[in-house]
């Protein structure tokens, strides 16, 4: 644990300093205010009692006050105003975190534990109450605590040692007690962490835009609604079992409560009866012992509190170290390389299923090659291999003969898959990104070729009403043909060679798809490409087509070719094309 | 403030004992500094008046056993109060969602409904929510009753004030009553302050969740790992993540928040300030009725204690009612979700089950969507038979799928009117219209609980007839080889052994729900957008076996389903322009022909 409270000070030095000032006035202000409220009481009755003069009296009283009331406002003016630090401490770590998930290898954020984690570490950082931020807001608390315990057992040993030894052993027992409650507790929370889980994902399908229509349609209300009334029912039960830790604790503390005042009045009140103490000191000494034990239920709360922000922080570090692939090469720029993929497997762990199996092919300059095959067969996990997202399990991708990094890799690529992503930015700076603005004329002309230039007569329109209420809400159509336009930038402008279209025209009509298959024989003129697609007509377009079953490689050779063949492709082609030739079906 | 009413209102509708809980904690909680303070008191006291040993005894005693009584009370009592408190939590979110749940699919997709949702997603991350409110009252029951106890308790000490002081300006009751008006005149100072403060805090809040919203909506979006597939291709990481700090840092967002913290730092440095000033009046009066004689040694402490407490009650309970106010506005959101009126939901009715043979008949319809000013449909007029397929054709944007929403009664046409069996459909309960109706959206989702459950929309489903429609499409293989049951949950966010299924999959899996619900009227949607020629042939074979006894409508841009369609309605800019079999179409030099032969030339 104080190896992550020093980490996130450093960081803290780095990123927001103005936190740390805020963190030694907080913590000066929590040893001070106690202490002087305990002074008070014993100047007021020393004055009373004729022990110290009228004009010490005055003076000490008004001294006093003024010193707690301008404590206070200095701690009221502090608090307030750590929100703002603290958020913009917040940015930064987030901003941290992102980069670094942006490095990782893509295979990993992609696996169930990657998006686990990520999403744990996000989650901690983002709320308040937790992780950095949580543990920035009560270490003001935790270390006021520590040296108002070390000052006032400095005070309470000048009136008898036993009483502190006394004092510190029954407050360190008590600190164990909670110690092993919370160890137990924390055990028993992970159990409820998937029952709340489960909650939160059906809370936010039910909700959720995109579940409406099927959820009337098929009236899954009741059926849902049930889910989660069961599930918060056990939610609770798990809620009571957590509880019982608290009453333990609740149940120590009173314990150590008795000992510690039985004990502080036996000593105190013998102090008084042998006149070793006047009443002044009794106040003193009395609020002195239960202040102590104030202290120490307030020690104990922040570091249980800590320690399990300590924990979300160890997550956080450990995330941040992971392993990364080394930063990036420039672009090459336009040269066209030939692809090989020598006895290539891939599966995404070690128990996992083979998803593809001792692929061989060889990817010429300049060819088009179109990939087909059933769903499953594995033809998006090929494509990821070949630009560079994935590494193969086993066997080798060449790249001229050799073997590149994949970040290297990556360069060559121009791609646009399946699942289409729009920023909430404006149409030119989702097509050339941080190109813009000089970039413009470049993306005007990319806009013409899809066929866009109507819907963005300036291309500086912002898109999605995400982050501007102005923005264009574009249909599926007009969002492929913008990623489109995205992929022909970095083909004619940034200098990738080769091309890989993962179903590009599913939401296009016939006519656009048509107007895409020309815009295809342009765009990919003097380049490589891969074309996946379940519409066979695409393989027109293609030099050659590679057949893809169960992760192998079957068929190979051009459209033709393969129709001669009668195999598996001409089986598929024949399927999908007996409704358009003439005849009954 | 009629916020905060109404949010007790349904804080103690939901969890009435909690309400009763929070009251007992807090009057111990109030009580417990008063064990002490009147303790020392009677010690001090008995001591100068010389009392023994045990004397002294009994009251240390009594303090003590008082003291371990209230720790030990509210520590269970505490303990029952978290296990309502989460209740409670759990059970309003519920009620909230649920509620969404059942709202129109107009009212979902509203500006509104989604700008309230954003502030209270954003007001959460800041750790502000619905039940924060709780907390507050909490400090509100605990100063009053603070109050009340110090109240009683210095007015007993006035009265048992000796009798034999020197009578002077600080005796009797008129500092006292100087010092008490004191505390409520700047008590009423910091209310008022705080009044004003609240609204300019409030928008400030506001604009600045705006800002941070988009920031954190932003931060949604890069995080998705999905897009991390174009982030590393595109190199653009450092493009993103700078943006992401610009984002915050830009003028908005970050100014807004400084402005912020010294905004709401005013009210408690005021309070601070009072509190000094009140506190210096006190221990003034006290030691001068101290030092003449008024009040004993031991009730100095108590006199200044109890108002001391008194005062800062008065303080506390004025701040925490003013930012009670402030919070207000914050629960706007909530409240605004609340009272958007759910789809209506009638009772069955006899006379509306329609009988066979169906017939959907939708009469000179115009359409467009609430807000805007483009109509999507007009004018459109068409049938569709039990026993017909029909396609569903035209280029983007034609308006196709905004017909499937009317006629699965999403949303109601402006003119013109849908009927089935001569019954207009707004006629007929909402939840009997839609049984009649399967539908594939385009855009469909499947939650990802168990695969049986997810195909029958139900908890209980029957095996046998959830295999035979998995087997019409082809699933039952992939289930086979990849070790998949019905029990078997989709995707992995509900359930961590569920197992991921790609966009193909998931079609199959919609579409196997839909035959599985069996409606009289099939709706597919570019069903076999992802689906690879065998499924999608088997897809068609499936249905043109199903459609001698329903209606079937197919939306496709895969004109190929048109072949085996009875009627085929060519849509452009909303718009029926065309209708016939494909057979009459193509011999029309149409929109149709177009389209057929742009798409038919590829394959010859």
């Amino acid at each position: 644990m104080k190896n992550n409270i020093l980490y996130v000070l450093k960081k803290t030095w780095k990123y927001e300093k103005a936190i740390l000032g805020i963190l030694g006035l907080q913590t000066l202000v929590g040893v001070f205010v106690p202490w002087i409220s305990m002074y008070l009481p014993v100047v007021v009755l020393d004055g009373i009692s004729g022990q110290i003069t009228r004009n010490m009296l005055w003076f000490g009283v008004a001294g006093l006050i003024v010193l707690l009331t301008s404590c206070n406002i200095v701690r009221a003016y502090v608090d307030a105003s750590y929100d703002t630090h603290l958020m913009n401490n917040k940015i930064h770590y987030l901003a941290d975190l992102f980069r670094k998930n942006m490095e990782l290898d893509y295979a990993y954020i992609e696996s169930k534990e990657g998006q686990n984690r990520f999403q744990y570490v996000l989650h901690t950082l983002t709320n308040d109450a937790l992780g950095i931020t949580g543990m920035l807001t009560r270490l003001g608390q935790l270390w006021s605590s520590v040296l108002s315990i070390v000052l006032y057992v400095g005070m309470v040993a000048a009136l008898d040692i036993w009483v502190v030894t006394i004092l510190i052993f029954t407050s360190v027992i008590h600190l164990i007690f909670v110690n092993l409650f919370l160890k137990r507790l924390h055990h028993q929370k992970e159990e409820g962490v998937d029952i709340e889980r489960k909650i939160n994902y059906l809370f936010s399908y039910i909700q959720s835009e995109k579940s409406h229509k099927d959820i009337k349609l098929y009236a899954m209300q009741d059926w849902l609604r049930g889910k989660i009334h069961a599930l918060i029912h056990e939610r609770i039960r798990w809620a009571q079992q957590l509880t019982y830790y608290n009453v333990y604790i609740g149940i120590s503390d009173t314990v150590l409560l008795i000992l510690r005042d039985a004990l502080a009045y036996y000593c105190i009140f013998q102090g008084l009866f042998t006149h070793q103490l006047g009443i002044s000191e009794f106040t003193f000494y009395f609020s002195a012992i239960t202040g102590f034990s104030a202290f120490i239920s307030k020690l104990s709360t922040s570091i249980a509190y800590i320690s399990q922000r300590s924990r979300e922080v160890d997550a956080f570090r450990e995330y941040m170290e992971l392993p990364v692939m080394k930063g990036k090469e420039a672009l090459s720029q336009d040269h066209i390389p030939q692809l090989e993929l020598q006895h290539v497997s891939f599966r995404y762990h070690e128990e996992g299923a083979e998803i593809l199996k001792d692929i061989n092919m060889i990817w010429k300059p300049r060819e088009k090659i179109a990939l087909v095959g059933e769903n499953g067969a594995g033809k998006s996990t090929l494509v990821k291999l070949l630009c560079g997202l994935y590494q193969p399990t086993s066997g080798k991708i060449l790249v001229d003969g050799k073997e590149l990094a994949p970040e290297e890799l990556q360069t060559y690529f121009a791609v646009a898959f399946q699942d289409i992503h729009i920023l909430p930015m404006t149409a030119a700076e989702n097509i050339a990104f941080d190109q813009m603005p000089q970039a413009e004329k470049a993306v005007q002309t990319c806009i013409r070729k899809v066929g866009l230039e109507e819907t963005f007569p300036d291309v500086n329109t912002p898109v999605t009403k995400l982050l501007h209420k102005e923005g264009k809400v574009l249909s599926g159509g007009q969002e492929q043909r913008l990623i489109l336009a995205r992929t022909l930038y970095r083909l004619m402008y940034q200098g990738a060679t080769l091309l890989l279209l993962d179903e590009p025209t599913a939401a296009l009509d016939p006519l656009a798809e048509q107007a895409f298959y020309r815009q295809y024989e342009q765009m990919t003129e003097d380049r490589s490409a891969i074309f996946i697609s379940h519409r066979l007509a695409s393989t027109q377009f293609c030099d050659r087509v590679l057949v893809l079953k169960e992760g192998r490689i079957i068929e190979e050779g051009t459209h033709q070719e393969l129709l001669a063949k009668k195999g598996y492709y001409e089986e598929m082609f024949t399927i999908q094309s007996q409704y358009y030739k003439g005849g009954t079906v | 403030m009629k916020n905060i009413v109404y949010a007790l209102k349904i804080l103690f509708r939901i969890t009435p004992i909690l309400v009763v809980l929070l009251v007992i904690i807090n009057v111990l909680s109030a009580g417990q500094p008063f064990i002490n303070l009147i303790f020392s008191q009677r010690i001090i006291d008995s001591y100068l008046a010389d009392a023994n040993w045990d004397t002294l005894i009994g009251y240390a005693i009594w303090a003590i056993v008082l003291n371990a009584g209230i720790v030990l009370g509210k520590a269970l009592l505490n303990r029952w109060q978290e296990i309502l408190f989460t209740q409670f939590e759990l059970r309003f979110e519920e009620k909230l969602r649920v509620h969404q749940m059942n709202y129109s699919l107009e009212d979902i997709t509203s500006n509104r409904v989604q700008e309230a949702q954003r502030s209270i997603e954003q007001a959460k991350m800041r750790g502000f929510q619905f039940e924060t409110l709780i907390p507050r009252i909490q400090s509100l029951i605990q100063g009053f009753f603070s109050l009340c106890f110090a109240f009683a308790t210095f007015i007993q000490v006035f009265s048992l004030g000796e009798k034999n002081a020197v009578p002077s300006f600080w005796t009797g009751p008129f500092p006292l009553v100087l010092i008490l008006t004191l505390s409520a005149g700047l008590s009423i100072i910091s209310f008022r302050m705080q009044a004003k403060k609240n609204h300019q805090i409030t928008k400030l809040n506001q604009e600045a969740n705006a800002a941070n919203g988009s920031a954190f909506a932003y931060m949604q979006l890069i995080s998705d790992y999905h897009f991390g597939k174009e982030i590393r291709l595109y190199g653009l990481r450092e493009f993103l993540c700078n943006a992401f700090e610009k984002l915050w840092s830009s003028s908005i967002g970050y100014r807004l928040m400084q402005k912020l913290g010294k905004e709401k730092a005013l009210i408690p440095c005021m309070t601070a300030l009072c509190n000094g000033i009140l506190d210096l009046c006190i221990y003034g009066l006290a030691i001068m009725k101290a030092l003449h004689g008024e009040i004993s040694t031991g009730m100095v402490l108590v006199y200044i204690s109890s108002i001391r407490i008194f005062t800062q009650a008065v303080l506390g309970v004025v701040n925490t009612m003013g930012e009670m106010l402030g919070f207000g506005e914050l629960l706007e959101p909530y409240f605004t979700l609340l009272e958007i009126p759910e789809e209506q939901e009638e009772q069955e009715k006899e006379e509306f089950l329609p009988q066979k043979p169906y017939i959907l008949e939708v009469q000179n319809v115009y359409f467009r969507y609430p807000d805007t000013k483009e109509w999507v449909l007009q004018n459109v007029s068409c049938t569709f038979r039990q026993g017909e397929a029909t396609a569903v054709v035209g280029i983007n944007g034609s308006g196709k799928s905004t017909l499937i929403k009317l006629l699965c009664r999403f949303y109601e046409p402006q003119k013109g009117c849908i009927r089935l069996n001569g019954i207009d459909i707004r006629h007929i309960p909402l939840v009997q219209y839609r049984r009649l109706i399967s539908a594939v959206f385009q855009d469909f989702s499947l939650p990802a609980l168990s695969m049986g459950e997810v195909i029958a929309c139900n908890a209980q489903y029957d095996a046998a007839k959830v295999r035979e429609m998995l087997a019409r499409v082809g699933l039952d293989c992939w289930m086979q080889d990849k070790d998949v049951t019905m029990e078997t949950a989709l995707y992995k966010q509900y359930d961590g052994a569920g197992v991921e299924i790609s966009g193909g999959e998931g079609q199959k899996v919609a579409i196997a729900r839909a035959l599985y619900q069996n409606g009289p009227c099939m709706i597919l949607d570019e069903p076999t957008a992802a689906l690879d020629p065998r499924t999608e042939a088997e897809v068609y074979e499936s249905f043109h076996r199903i459609t001698p006894d329903r209606m079937v409508i197919f939306i496709s841009h895969r004109l190929s389903s048109c072949r085996f369609c009875r009627q085929i309605l060519v849509f452009d800019h909303g718009r029926l322009i065309q209708s016939g079999n494909h057979k009459a179409l193509i011999e029309q030099d149409g929109m149709y022909k177009t389209l057929w032969q742009a798409q038919a030339q590829f394959y010859q």
